[in-house]
Formats: C-alpha cells, sequence, structure tokens
C-alpha cells in the first residue's frame, strides 16, 4: 500500500515530517504518511507548491526544461519536490526539518516515488 | 542562575543565534573562528570562564580583564598548555596554546560560546595575555569576519558551480562562468516565480534557496538563493543538487 511505503520512507529519516503523494494534473493530494500533523489547508499549499515548483501541463517554472526534483531550503523547513520518471503527473511532496541528511534522503524519496507510481 | 542569564541574553541579543543555549560566534573555520574567539575575550571584562563549542570539541578558557589567563580545559586533549598560566615569560607555554587554538578552529565548522562562573585554575600570579596581544603573537586579524551567506555559499561550492551571479540590492557584483542563459532566467523568470510562491507558502521567512534539477537541460540545474539584501543564481550539474542543497543547509543553520 502506498501508505506503508510513505511511512517506512518517513520513519526513517529523523526529520522527515510529511509526506504525500499527490496528482498534478488534478492538483490533489492522494495519500499522505500516516503520522503527518499536516492540516487539509497545509497539504493544499504544499500540492500548489509542487505544481508551481515542478510545472504543469507543459509549463516551466525556471529555465527551458522542466525538472525531475525542485527542492525549497530555507531555515525552517526543507520541502522537496519529485516528478515520477513514467508517470510525470506522479509527484512526492516531502517536508522535513532543516536539518535533515539531504545526501541520503533524495535517492530514498526518488525509490519511494517510482516504486509507488510504478505500482510496485 | 546560568540558564536565566542565558535565555536573558538571547532575549536580548536581537541577530544572535544561539544552540542548546551557546551563542554562535562563527560559521566557519580558521581564522574567522580564532578572531571570533579573541573578540569574546576582548569583551569580556569580568572574570568568567568561557566555554566555547569548536565544532566538536568544548575549550573552557579562564578569561578577565579582556585578557586570556589560560586553557582550563579542551575535551579529548591532553596538551601541554591546558592548566598552565599564560606569561610572555612562557613563550613556548604561549605557542603551545597558539597552535592548540588554531588546529581546533582549523578543523572547525562553528563555534559557539558561553559565560560560565570562575573556576579553580592555575596558581600563577600572572595577568594573562590581553586579546590585541594573542592576536599578534598569534599571528590572527582581529577583524577578520565572515561572509555574509550568500558569498560563502558560493566560494564553498566554485569547483562545482559552471557558472553564477552575486546580485546585491538590484546589482550584479559579481558574475563567474557561463552567466548568460543565467541572466535570462533571472531577468524573466524568478521574480515571478518568488512572487507565486511566497503567496503559496505564507509563513515561510529568512534566508531561502531553491534548486531545479534538469532546468537547463543536459543534467544542468539552476539553483537561486536569497538572504537579506543579496541573492545568487547559478548553475551545476544536477548530480550535484543534494550536496549543494547540504551545503546551504549547513551556511543558514
Amino acid at each position: 500500500m502506498v501508505v506503508d511505503a510513505l511511512d517506512r520512507l518517513q520513519s526513517s529519516f529523523a526529520g522527515c515530517e510529511t509526506l504525500a503523494f499527490a496528482d498534478l494534473s488534478t492538483q490533489m493530494i492522494l495519500v499522505t504518511n500516516s503520522t503527518t500533523a499536516s492540516p487539509r489547508e497545509t497539504l493544499d499549499a504544499l500540492c500548489k507548491e509542487a505544481a508551481l515548483t515542478l510545472g504543469t501541463k507543459g509549463k516551466i517554472a525556471v529555465g527551458s526544461d522542466q525538472s525531475a526534483t525542485a527542492i525549497v531550503s530555507g531555515q525552517d523547513q526543507l520541502r522537496v519536490f519529485m516528478r515520477a520518471s513514467q508517470e510525470p503527473s506522479d509527484v512526492l511532496c516531502c517536508v522535513c526539518q532543516p536539518d535533515v541528511d539531504v545526501v541520503e534522503f533524495l535517492p530514498a524519496a526518488r525509490a519511494c516515488l517510482e516504486q509507488i507510481s510504478g505500482g510496485a | 542562575m546560568t540558564a536565566l542569564t542565558e535565555k536573558l541574553s538571547a532575549l536580548a541579543a536581537e541577530d544572535d543565534v544561539f544552540v542548546a543555549g551557546a551563542r554562535v560566534i562563527a560559521q566557519d573555520g580558521g581564522q574567522v573562528a580564532l578572531a571570533a574567539i579573541l573578540r569574546e575575550i576582548d569583551a569580556t571584562i569580568l572574570e568568567r570562564t568561557l566555554v566555547f563549542g569548536i565544532g566538536d570539541v568544548s575549550a573552557s578558557l579562564i578569561v578577565a580583564g579582556r585578557r586570556l589567563k589560560g586553557l582550563l580545559s579542551v575535551s579529548g586533549s591532553s596538551d601541554a598548555a591546558i592548566g598552565q598560566s599564560l606569561s610572555r615569560e612562557e613563550p613556548k607555554i604561549l605557542q603551545a596554546a597558539g597552535d592548540l587554538m588554531t588546529s581546533l578552529c582549523d578543523k572547525a565548522s562553528r563555534v559557539t560560546v558561553r559565560a560560565e562562573p570562575i573556576q579553580p585554575f592555575s596558581k600563577g600570579g600572572d595577568a594573562g595575555i590581553s586579546a590585541k596581544g594573542l592576536a599578534e603573537l598569534w599571528n590572527v586579524d582581529l577583524n577578520a569576519r565572515p561572509l555574509p551567506p550568500i558569498a560563502r555559499f558560493l566560494a564553498a561550492n566554485a569547483s562545482v558551480l559552471g557558472g553564477h551571479l552575486l546580485i546585491s540590492g538590484a546589482d550584479i557584483v559579481e558574475s563567474a562562468g557561463e552567466t548568460e542563459a543565467l541572466q535570462l532566467i533571472w531577468d524573466e523568470q524568478v521574480m515571478t516565480l518568488r512572487k507565486s510562491q511566497k503567496a503559496i507558502a505564507k509563513k515561510q521567512a529568512g534566508a531561502q534557496m531553491m534548486c531545479f534539477d534538469g532546468a537547463m537541460g543536459a543534467g544542468t540545474a539552476v539553483a537561486f538563493a536569497v538572504a537579506g539584501d543579496d541573492a545568487c543564481i547559478c548553475a551545476f550539474a544536477s548530480d550535484q543538487i543534494a550536496t549543494l542543497t547540504a551545503s546551504w543547509q549547513s551556511i543558514i543553520s
């Protein structure tokens, strides 16, 4: 189940707070990790930010090509947005503490997304 | 009482950053860190034990009258200078203390300070060495200051950046490498994106960096960062995105 994959990723990283699997075409959060404390408005904003930074319907946020990963790194929070390689509407939105081990987290989050999107 | 003093100090200082009750005085190692330590000594009038967190090492220094009387303890070290009164009449001890502090600072990525009550020290009647005197003896520029966050980020990652623009206010104050495409992105896309993003993520404040994997095609990523009046935009290989983000996190934390 998707929630199990999200929970496994979340519990593997101290500082990983919220994981949300979303559909960019409808801009809807489909599943979150089971322990997230984020209210619906926060999740909706997270999905909007994913759409803005990754781009939807061919729209590009920055540069000349759509990104597969966008990262917003601030003093209070690190947010990561990832697009699945085979299904571009499938995205993973991640909210972490700013001191999360990002070098380890990014490949683990990518593997989680590809597993979910591929239906494995 | 100490906890209360620390909290009051934290409340009184608008710009200071505290970690576990200790004030951060340097976010860099080397000369900048040692200069920051000497400035703390120079600012200490009453006798105190200043406990410096130099990376993972804790060094307790006996300080009074803007002078360093000696090194009370350094975790994990049994250097001969520890526990000795510092005096110009003992140049070998003085230099050993300088060498020890220099080597600690060279390896540190952050230095913190916490003032504690005085503790029993050497019986010697020496007054110690002034911070300015130590700066001369140990070849430290007392005015060495850390670079602002954006400049520090660019300097720390210069070897992996394909090009960058450093913007201060509305002016480009530094450029390196391939910048034509970056200039275009900055002029035509960044401001619009930031405005939209601020409308979505309303509560965020302070320094921020946004990275976009593959945004310039052919495995080239783009990042832009803002901290105070400074900003930058840079290009780099997409496989460096985690490393650069980690670097930014360490600078603004």
